[in-house]
């Protein structure tokens, strides 16, 4: 892996940010191809292929951010690890609440809304621990 | 066997299985009572015994924070890795299974915070057995 290791870690913000715009990117297109793309006379192989397209994009976003964690240095490690686990612990938290709210009569959530959850514990972890930082 | 006898990694490791444990039970306990309450829906007590394994649920960070505190700068990396992997591989299948459940028409499935447990486990496992074998 020396084509990883070459890259200087001042560069590694920027390189994560086009990495996972593209990923998002791929990921917008894909939603929107596959209404275009789908064809309910086609065989199911086909099908299958066409609506589950965006997942592809999804893990791509998930190699972005291991590929960052390899590249910046040993403190920013440290401290992206430090958010990522608060804000894992705090959206898992979160979820297993409100399963248990949802018995008590709130309405029930698709699975769809426990990614955005963990965007913003992980936006919220990190501007907090930015904050404390300073 | 003592506690004296024991060392002080092995100390620590039983106190945070103890506590884990512990706090599970609670919520066990918890989760169980709301179950079987005996109460009618929609009244106060109803609510009431819901809303009980809320904050069971947690007692198993607070087990996990006070174990982070507990270790040394390493095991505390090994830790936060394994969080991190876990949260990353949750967030993905978080999202991907929506469009899952369309392609191949699977049915809902809830119990996030069991599937949290065991791919936390699992990659806890993997990251050090891989850091053993790396030795």
């Amino acid at each position: 892996m020396t084509a990883m290791s070459a890259v200087p870690v001042k560069k590694a913000p920027a390189l994560y940010l086009v990495e996972f715009g593209v990923c998002m990117t791929l990921y917008v297109a894909a939603i929107l191809l596959r209404e275009w793309l789908y064809d309910p006379n086609a065989s199911r192989t086909l099908r299958v292929a066409v609506i589950a397209m965006p997942v592809v994009p999804v893990w791509l976003a998930f190699l972005a951010v291991v590929r960052h964690y390899r590249r910046i240095d040993e403190l920013s490690k440290v401290i992206l690890l430090k958010n990522i686990a608060v804000a894992a612990g705090f959206m898992a938290c979160l979820v297993t609440s409100y399963a248990l709210l949802v018995d008590a009569g709130l309405p029930t959530l698709s699975i769809t809304w426990a990614w955005p959850t963990l965007a913003a514990c992980w936006a919220a972890t990190t501007a907090i621990n930015e904050w404390r930082a300073r | 066997m003592s506690t004296q006898a024991l060392g002080f990694d092995t100390r620590t490791n039983l106190r945070y299985a103890a506590e884990m444990f512990g706090a599970a039970a609670v919520l066990t306990a918890a989760a169980f009572a709301a179950r079987h309450a005996p109460a009618a829906p929609g009244t106060p007590e109803y609510i009431a015994l819901q809303l009980l394994p809320v904050p069971a649920v947690w007692l198993l960070p607070l087990a996990m924070l006070r174990h982070y505190l507990r270790i040394d700068e390493l095991q505390r990396l090994q830790m936060l890795q394994s969080i991190a992997i876990t949260g990353g591989i949750l967030a993905g299948i978080a999202w991907s299974l929506p469009f899952l459940h369309k392609a191949f028409g699977w049915t809902a499935d809830g119990m996030w915070e069991v599937w949290f447990s065991i791919v936390f486990v699992s990659v806890t496992v993997l990251v050090n057995t891989r850091r053993l074998r790396a030795r």
